[in-house]
């Protein structure tokens, strides 16, 4: 201790300084320290919204592409029903043509009552 | 012209052939039959054509009709259906932005705390270590 008090004060000045100086490269070393914080803070943030917002156009573009299909599906299904329909309804008209044709040779007053019933039109002997 | 003669007159216009609106006349012709009235002649064939076209027709047209109201319900349907999807996501992106936003806010907020809580310490320490500094000083230039 007796040795330390002459060597302060004959270099006090040069002691604060370094102090001084130590304090001042403490505070920059913190503010530092902070800013690579925040922005690692930041970019973290940003990552994890890209990688969010990316699923979500992700399952936007999945759920959209699974209606397209459903619809195309449902789409089919129904001109399927249709077409079947047609076809169905061409060999019934088929027969009945084929009835009525007959209906014409056999009984030819039922063939009158339907013309009468369907056209209106009156019957001339 | 007397009363009566124009009522006659009047009778005979209402049923002449022009004024009585007949929905149409049809017979049955034998082969080289002849046809009381002019016509324009169908064989069985064609008759049983028209006849099965005028059955069918409101059918048909009903099925075609239905079809077409099943088909605009099916887009209809699809268009709502992204709608809605776009709808939700942007909504979800909207939640996202703001979670990531708070959740960063948050975390600068525990730095500036955190800076804040170690300065003051520091400071004091720093306030000490310079008073003892001055002190030390004093006293030693007041001794020599």
């Amino acid at each position: 201790m007796e040795a330390l008090l002459p060597f302060l004060g004959k270099h006090w000045k040069e002691i604060a300084i370094a102090l001084l100086l130590f304090v001042v490269s403490f505070f920059w070393w913190q503010d530092h320290n902070g800013l690579v914080n925040a922005y690692d803070a930041s970019v973290e943030s940003y990552e994890t919204r890209i990688k969010d917002l990316k699923e979500s156009y992700k399952r936007e573009t999945e759920r959209k592409e699974a209606a397209l299909e459903e619809y195309q599906e449902k789409m089919e299904n129904l001109e399927d029903e249709y077409s079947e329909y047609k076809n169905n309804i061409v060999e019934v008209k088929s027969e009945r043509i084929q009835e009525l044709v007959r209906l014409r040779m056999e009984n030819p007053r039922q063939l009158i009552a339907e013309i009468e019933e369907r056209f209106h039109f009156e019957y001339i002997e | 012209m007397s009363i009566l003669n124009k009522i006659l007159f009047l009778l005979c216009l209402v049923h002449s052939p022009y004024a009585s609106a007949s929905e149409g006349r049809f017979t049955l012709v034998p082969q080289g039959g002849i046809v009381p009235f002019e016509a324009t002649c169908f064989d069985t064939e064609a008759t049983a054509k028209l006849l099965t076209w005028k059955e069918f027709l409101k059918q048909e047209e009903q099925k075609q009709c239905e079809f077409e109201k099943r088909t605009l319900v099916l887009d209809y349907d699809l268009v709502m259906e992204n709608l809605q999807i776009t709808l939700d996501e942007t909504h979800a992106r909207t939640q996202i932005e703001i979670e990531t936003r708070d959740k960063e806010l948050e975390e600068l907020r525990n730095i500036i705390k955190k800076n804040k809580k170690l300065n003051v310490p520091f400071i004091i320490g720093t306030s000490v270590a310079v008073g003892f500094g001055v002190g030390f000083g004093t006293y030693h230039f007041a001794s020599k």
